[in-house]
């Protein structure tokens, strides 16, 4: 891209930088559009679970509601309460918005498709989050309000301790990888299942596990929505926030679940990676990606709308008690287990194909048990039997 | 002609001097613990200018998401912060004086006799391998030590919360 520019007879410095801008601003676009559709996606999930409709009218099927809400809340006024402290009300939202944003910069769309390949990528990425945790405590402070208070500490308190069972399962993946880059943890895996980190070894499992619930809870998804617990605290820490900068916060926490599901794609469930005929296709490597990425985002929704809360207590000694003690066994399981098999390599797919086959056995009676539930439960939507009670 | 490095250098610069005057001077406590954010933030930033990608990541994540964060939340816990009887400027006593001349005097000394590399790569090389080669071969001992202290004060903060029950 700087090539381009120089060529048309800007300066490298000039060029540099404007080359810098247009990728921002078109990540920044991509990214704007995905939490966008995303507030639309769980909103029709949840319709559809709880058996009712949903947006459905702006559009077809509702697919411009979020156009819409977007418009709203950019026209209301953005009112500011009395007694608040004014300067950091105002920036704090973008502190949330700016933590999820930069994690764009190691996002691996697919095959070669990233912003940076950073030698230091995946580590970058559970750090600059460190920046929603500050947003999210400054809203809750300069709001002078209880509740903002307690749901910014919450948060606080939440994503804090989150974040050591999170980062240590995130050490098994770097331990068979060998690598701390995004694209260099995606290109170790292959395309077949059994080829995926996550059924590396059963320790890597462990880990997935592990990293799955944390990283729910450090992007404030149900069951670890205590930040902005609707029946305790109102709405938590943007509880006093209206117009464009409560959608700023409602982006971020969107486009959060798709930073979510695109980290566990890339790290666990072998990224954007093409079988070998098919190398070279960026766009096909993009796509199974993306598809990745919404299965997961699926299941996250999923389980928003199946599970309770928890409780503050049982949140924490969670984390402290059963989450990371198991993080520490992954670890340390995973150095053994590959000092153990290292010189036979076949051993470690056999017990890969075999990790596979018995999630696919699980998965199946998994989905049996569900089919039966969802066809005894499903009530028509707006008919007459759903008003039988 | 100026380069990206140097812009960013001076960028830097900026932020790490100007907020951190914000820090020793505001009256807000809260607000100065927010500001220490920027200058974290921005010290990072010099190690990335140096070639230290690793250790700017831990500066982020430890200093700016794990030690601010709490720092905020203990004085977010702290009643009547907003309204602090002494300003920071106030003049508080001979020996701090001495005690930040020292400092100053003693930073100024090291930083001038020290042979430090000013070497700046123009490519990021990975450093996370001689890194924890160096840490785990040859400085083992020291690093052991330095994680048995942190053992200590773990097991240390837990005997005096048992002891408030």
């Amino acid at each position: 891209m700087d090539a381009t520019l120089i060529s048309i007879g800007l300066d490298p410095l000039t060029a540099k930088i404007t080359s810098m801008v247009i990728i921002s601003v078109i990540v920044l676009l991509a990214f704007v559009t995905i939490g966008g559709i995303l507030t639309l996606v769980e909103r029709r999930i949840s319709g559809f679970m709880q058996s009712r409709l949903g947006p459905n009218r702006v559009g077809p099927q509702g697919a411009l509601q979020w156009v819409a809400d977007g418009v709203k809340l950019i026209l209301k006024e953005d009112l500011i309460p009395e007694g608040a402290d004014r300067k950091l009300f105002r920036i704090a939202p973008y502190f949330c918005l700016v933590g999820i944003f930069g994690t764009m910069v190691v996002f691996p769309w697919g095959k070669g498709v990233i912003v940076a390949d950073l030698n230091v990528g995946l580590f970058y990425f559970i750090s600059i989050t460190a920046l929603v945790v500050f947003g999210v405590l400054m809203a809750g402070w300069s709001s002078n309000n209880k509740w903002s208070l307690l749901g910014g500490m919450r948060a606080a308190a939440q994503i804090v301790s989150y974040e050591i069972p999170v980062g240590m399962s995130l050490l098994v993946p770097i331990l068979i990888s060998g690598t701390l880059s995004m694209g260099g943890i995606m290109a170790s895996q292959g395309w077949l299942p059994w080829e995926w980190m996550v059924f590396k070894s059963p320790f890597a499992v462990l880990s997935f596990i592990i990293f799955f619930i944390g990283s729910l809870a450090e992007a404030n998804r149900t069951p670890f929505d205590l930040p902005e617990a609707e029946s305790e605290l109102v709405s938590g820490y943007c509880t006093e926030y209206s117009g464009f900068r409560y959608a700023v916060f409602f982006l971020s926490e969107w486009a959060n679940l798709f930073v979510l599901g695109g980290l566990t794609t890339s790290v666990f469930l072998g990224g954007g990676n093409l079988p070998g005929a098919l190398e070279g296709f960026t766009i096909l490597s993009v796509l199974v990606y993306l598809a990745k990425v919404a299965v997961v985002i699926f299941v996250v929704i999923w389980l928003r709308w199946t599970l309770p809360r928890f409780r503050i207590d049982q949140l924490m000694s969670l984390s402290w008690k059963y989450l990371l003690p198991g993080a520490f066994i992954a670890f340390l399981g995973q150095a053994a287990y590959m000092l153990l098999t290292q010189h036979t390599p076949i051993v470690q797919s056999i017990i890969a194909v075999l990790m596979f086959l018995v999630f696919v056995f699980v998965l199946i009676r998994f989905g049996l048990k569900v089919r039966v539930s969802i066809n005894e439960q499903r009530i028509p939507v707006n008919s007459p039997a759903s008003n039988v009670s | 002609m100026m380069g990206i490095p140097e812009l960013f250098f001076y960028f830097f610069t900026i932020m790490v001097i100007g907020i951190g005057c914000i820090v020793a001077f505001s009256k807000n406590l809260l607000r100065s613990a927010f500001a220490l954010f920027f200058v974290l933030f921005g010290v990072a930033g010099f190690y990335v200018l140096l070639g230290a990608d690793f250790l700017a990541i831990v500066q982020i994540m430890v200093y700016a998401g794990g030690v601010n964060v709490l720092l905020i939340f203990g004085t977010m816990l702290t009643s009547d912060i907003s309204t602090p009887k002494t300003s920071s400027l106030s003049f508080q006593g001979t020996l701090t004086v001495i005690a930040g001349v020292t400092l100053f005097v003693l930073l100024a000394i090291i930083i001038n006799s020290g042979n430090w590399p000013t070497y700046v790569p123009g490519e990021m090389m990975p450093t996370t391998k001689d890194l924890g080669k160096l840490l785990l071969k040859e400085y083992v001992l020291p690093f052991e030590v330095v994680s048995f202290l942190l053992l200590a004060a773990i097991i240390s903060a837990v005997v005096l919360v048992k002891k408030g029950d």
